[in-house]
């Protein structure tokens, strides 16, 4: 037994002297309100100036496979050898086609949310964009809902992380059907992510902490090939690319078996640079991220819970933001999987999302309910 | 829409989800200031311990804590109510000190003079264990003294650990397993026992 590593560690400990923080602690935690609403302002600056930009703005907005040639090709794609998984390594099928010229945007037919804190249980939600009020969802844990709980892409069914043994269960999107898969998957962090075929979830076996796809069917799990370290994973509908953060301020771009990869440039997560705690949304093609991007000066360190707030959209090469069609200050964005993209834009008493189309046109605008302001939406129904 | 049961609440999980996009209501700061004042002066010296541990300065322990009681005042709404507020404040310790010095490379130490103790205990067998300790924690990564002070000054168990640092199992299993092979080299008079259950 370590009976003198034990009693060294608590000796050595009493040398320390106790102090009063607390006038310390206060007046750190107005530091950090102040950087957070300089992020905030900062943020809202940059969706103002896409103003500005006008028709260039458009053509920044649209995914590189969207632009003419002569624009560099996406290294996210074509840069990479290793973009097809082979031997045991799982696949992801694409989700759709992502490259030539622009697809028809899918209308979509209710936008689905979930509250982003909360106690006991709540509702997950729907709305129809131009309808005046909510649908309420199914029942579910706070914890599940603000930390785990996501839609599949086609917004048909559902899957969260409850319980002591951190079940996983799916069922569909009004709540019926409801299956427990297995125990013992992180339930933040790594919260569970649907790939871009409908069929699979990303998530961390507990027990190995290695990172893998679930096939929903069989229940069977494949641990990547290649030893996968982050938080709050997104894909692209190609299905050739994934993004996450790696927990140290930085964002990195890989291919969906966990091979090639490489950090989005800019984002470096060290001091006086700028840091990124989460990869909200990945376009069709993986030319594109929504983010939250903290400024140079912050000084936070992330945290193993989610939070799908994104002030920007990223170009995955350059690491700068891209311009969007649209005003305001940016809250939430989410690539479909036609290319197409919703924005949720903050308002006073509600929030505003409006439709892009995958050229950069705006389709529709519409404001939300104001129930819905803060709450997260994480996917939709077509 | 039917109703699913879900499973009892995780005590033991993060109970917040901090607060990071633009327009966030911040008007909970400030409110039951009483209480987190109680919480700040009760917990500090166990918080303190800890820290302390973990950059081996005491200033530098100071800054750590102090920092982690920021960010849980921050989220303090949300907290106390769970009576977690505490193991929130552990946590962004933690990371935080783990990220400081995977960013900054910050040259912790255990250096200088050993503080003088008001008590009785200082003999010379006990004096010469602490500063083995404390030379043998200076060569330590940080994520390995984090892991030590984890599973041998707060007996957390692997699966605690793990949850702290955001780590797999696996990963507390080998760090522990290397810190103590470290140790071992470093400081034999602690009679350190192999394996990461010792």
């Amino acid at each position: 037994m370590n009976e003198l590593l034990r009693h060294g560690l608590a000796d050595l400990a009493e040398d320390v002297v106790s102090v009063d923080l607390y006038d310390g602690v206060v007046e750190e935690s107005r530091r950090i309100h102040r950087r957070r609403v300089l992020a905030a302002a900062l943020a809202a600056a940059t969706a103002l100036a896409v103003v500005a930009g006008g028709t260039a703005a458009l053509a920044e907005w649209r995914p590189r496979s969207q632009q003419q040639s002569g624009d560099q090709p996406s290294p996210g794609v074509t840069s990479d050898p290793a973009t097809t998984p082979s031997g045991a390594a799982p696949s992801v099928p694409s989700g759709s086609p992502a490259s030539g010229s622009a697809p028809v945007t899918q209308q979509p037919a209710s936008l689905l949310y979930a509250p982003a804190s909360g106690s006991g249980t709540v509702r997950l939600s729907s709305w129809r964009p131009g309808t005046p009020s909510t649908e309420a969802g199914m029942a579910i844990g706070w914890e599940s809902a603000a930390l785990n709980v996501n839609f599949s892409p086609d917004g048909k069914q559902v899957s969260w992380v409850a319980g002591d043994d951190r079940s996983l269960y799916v069922a569909k999107a009004n709540g019926t059907g409801q299956r427990r898969l297995r125990g013992d998957v992180d339930n933040m962090c790594t919260e569970p992510v649907w790939l871009p075929d409908g069929k699979r979830l990303l998530v961390r076996d507990g027990a190995t902490g290695r990172v893998g796809y679930l096939t929903v069917a069989t229940v069977a799990f494949h641990a990547l090939p290649a030893e996968v370290s982050g938080c709050h994973f997104a894909f692209s509908a190609d299905g050739r690319k994934m993004a996450y953060a790696d927990g140290s301020g930085k964002l990195i771009l890989a291919n969906t078996d966990g091979t090639g990869r490489r950090e989005i440039a800019g984002i470096r997560g060290t001091p006086g640079e700028y840091h990124a705690f989460a990869a909200l949304s990945l376009s069709a093609d993986g030319s594109r991220l929504a983010t939250y991007r903290l400024s140079k000066d912050a000084q936070t360190h992330g945290d193993a819970a989610r939070s799908l707030w994104a002030n920007l959209v990223l170009d995955t090469r350059t690491g700068d933001p891209v311009s969007l069609p649209v005003t305001g200050s940016v809250r939430q964005a989410l690539f479909r999987p036609d290319g197409s993209m919703l924005i949720r834009l903050a308002g006073i008493t509600r929030n505003e999302v409006v439709l892009v189309s995958a050229s950069g046109e705006v389709v529709w605008r519409h404001a939300e309910p104001a129930s819905l302001k803060d709450q997260w939406l994480l996917g939709a129904t077509t | 829409m039917a109703a699913i049961p879900i499973g009892p609440e995780r005590p033991g999980v993060l109970d917040a989800v901090v607060e990071r996009g633009p327009g966030r209501g911040l008007a909970h700061v400030g409110e039951a200031s009483d209480e987190f004042s109680v919480f700040v002066r009760t917990r500090t010296p166990a918080l303190l311990r800890s820290a302390y541990l973990l950059t081996g300065d005491q200033h530098l322990a100071e800054d750590l804590v102090q920092t982690a009681l920021a960010h849980t005042h921050r989220s303090w709404h949300r907290l106390h109510d769970r009576g977690n507020a505490e193991a929130y404040a552990r946590k962004v310790m933690y990371h935080h000190q783990i990220s400081m010095w995977r960013r900054r490379k910050v040259a912790e130490s255990f250096t200088g003079e050993l503080p003088a103790r008001a008590g009785g205990d200082d003999h010379a067998a006990t004096v010469a264990l602490r500063l083995s300790l404390r030379a043998a924690l200076l060569k330590l990564s940080a994520r390995q003294r984090a892991v030590l002070v984890l599973r041998f000054f707060e007996d957390r168990s692997e699966a605690e650990t793990a949850e702290l640092l955001g780590v797999s199992t696996g990963t507390v299993k080998s760090q522990t397993s290397k810190a103590l092979a470290r140790m071992r080299t470093l400081a034999p008079e602690l009679a350190i026992a192999e394996g990461s259950q010792a």
